[in-house]
């Protein structure tokens, strides 16, 4: 019999975020702790985290214990199948900034990987934002659309600037936004664009509004099409949580390629869950999949004494 | 206890001259004008509480939640990395980082440098742009007499008016940037306190450049 005494609060938790996402289709992937250490150097892009531990196995192949778990997924992939509706609860071995030391930290994360609709995608997202009501009850969900940052770049000639721009909108910081757009002749209407992303801050639906009257219409009319389909997707689920647009948070503007999502709560400092959608990472020459996912750093959440 | 901002204020010359802003666009506390050791303060009015922190320990309150809002120099956000949102430029602590040495330093044509510095970051990331390779030797402050006594080639340090470099006979050989004071965020805080946040951020901008610095 279940006896939820038994269980620490992080068991309870993850107990809990398993039984969501089995509700939503999703099914739980095991995998082994550890892969090939030259895998991980293959894609040390893709990593958050550039240390890896690792050791020599006793045929001398070099092997990791797992910095992360969705390229281990990808790898991994039955490629006969059409569409994986993944979760796992998994140990990943990472140096978090705030320690030095490398620590082993519980990751709960979900995927969804195949020939996907745009309601697959919409309703990884959904349990994203469904997903932090087990944390509190007043979580807020903020979404940024990547592409649209990238389109806007590279409208303005600023492609190459990558980095730059993605530290301005990381940080709302205007002044470094004017900075490099003015070292670089930037016209003042594109300027004034992504100056009004970098600032917004709105529920989804007044913010794709203002999207709408910031933004050329043919340019962007797919990128706010989708997300007023998205909108409407998490309308009809009639979701507790709050949802935001947010163009703050393009972390990985490589490794995300369209949408991208942070999750808070109130009296933790920082974001619990992180994801988005990277399908450039899962295309092929012979499969053209989309994929979207996310974790939460159940670590994290009983690092801050907030449980 | 109304659930305010808790504000960080750098200890010192910058602390003073945020009070003084905070004053002008109705966020004082008058308590805090008084000489005391006290380093926490709340205004029961608003609800809001003030710590005054060690300058270059204000973004990590801010990071880490201990506090909403802050008032930090660009050099301490560049040199910690701090994940915060830097929202406006306060136009106070005007000064840049600058290359400074001894005025025969053969600055341009050396390809390695020792370069002692109190941004160990800032140094490596600017040298690294530059080409040259570095030893970068961390202290803690008097940086200035590092050249002198041959602990290195070269300084990176903050140069307001160039008085202190000029009595040790040094000079500045290359500005790095120009740095200020800035207003920043915790991010999640800007989600639940965003009202409060933005609206000194808007008061903020109206009072920049009046004068303040």
């Amino acid at each position: 019999m279940f006896k939820k005494e038994l269980f620490t609060h992080k068991e309870v938790l993850s107990f809990e975020l398993r039984a969501l996402c089995s509700s939503q289709g999703y099914s739980l992937y095991k995998m082994n702790a550890f892969e090939p250490y030259s895998f991980y150097l293959e894609n040390i892009d893709s990593l958050s985290s550039k240390n890896i531990l690792y050791f020599t196995d006793r045929d001398g192949t070099l092997m990791a214990l797992k910095p992360d778990i969705t390229l281990s997924i990808i790898k991994n992939l039955d490629t006969a199948k059409e569409k994986h509706k993944l979760y796992y609860s998994e140990n990943v071995y990472r140096a978090p900034k705030t320690s030095g030391n490398f620590r082993e930290i519980l990751q709960f994360g979900v995927e969804v990987i195949g020939r996907l609709s745009d309601e697959d995608l919409f309703n990884l997202i959904f349990l994203a934002a469904k997903s932090l009501l087990v944390f509190d009850d007043m979580p807020v969900l903020l979404v940024s659309d990547n592409s649209m940052i990238q389109k806007m770049m590279e409208k303005a000639g600023l492609s190459k600037l990558n980095d730059r721009i993605l530290n301005a909108f990381q940080n709302k910081s205007l002044m470094l936004l004017k900075e490099v757009l003015t070292d670089n002749h930037a016209d003042q209407k594109d300027q004034d664009i992504l100056a009004s992303l970098l600032s917004l801050h709105l529920p989804l639906d007044r913010g794709i509004e203002k999207l709408e009257k910031i933004l050329d219409g043919e340019t962007f009319r797919e990128n706010i099409e989708y997300l007023k389909d998205l909108n409407q997707y998490l309308k009809n689920q009639d979701l507790n949580t709050q949802v935001f647009l947010d163009f703050s948070i393009p972390e990985g503007l490589k490794y995300y390629d369209r949408l991208s999502f942070v999750g808070v709560i109130p009296g933790v400092s920082s974001a619990i869950l992180r994801g988005g959608e990277y399908s450039n990472l899962v295309k092929t020459k012979e499969k053209s999949y989309l994929a979207s996912g996310f974790a939460i750093y159940l670590e994290k959440i009983g690092d801050q004494g907030r449980l | 206890m109304k659930d305010g901002l808790r504000i960080a204020l750098p200890k010192g010359r910058l602390g003073k001259k945020a009070c003084d802003i905070l004053s002008k666009i109705g966020y004082g506390c008058d308590e805090m004008l008084k000489e005391s050791r006290k380093l926490v303060f709340y205004d029961q009015e608003k609800g809001n509480t003030y710590f005054l922190v060690k300058p270059s320990d204000v973004a990590t309150y801010v990071e880490y939640g201990a506090a909403d809002i802050g008032f930090v120099g660009r050099d301490i956000l560049l040199e910690n990395r701090s994940d915060v949102f830097e929202l406006c430029d306060l136009g106070i602590g005007k000064c840049r980082i600058c290359v400074a040495g001894e005025r025969d330093f053969p600055y341009h044509e050396k390809k390695h440098l020792k370069v002692a510095t109190i941004f160990p970051n800032i140094s490596r990331d600017f040298f690294l742009s530059t080409g040259k390779t570095v030893d970068i030797i961390s202290l803690h402050g008097s940086i200035e007499i590092a050249p002198l006594v041959k602990l290195s080639d070269v300084i990176v340090d903050i140069v307001e008016t160039g008085a202190t470099l000029k009595e040790n006979n040094l000079t500045v050989l290359e500005e790095i940037f120009a740095i200020s004071a800035r207003y920043i965020a915790n991010k999640v805080s800007y989600t639940y306190k965003n009202r409060e946040i933005c609206k000194i951020h808007e008061l903020l901008e109206k009072v920049r450049g009046e004068g303040n610095d």
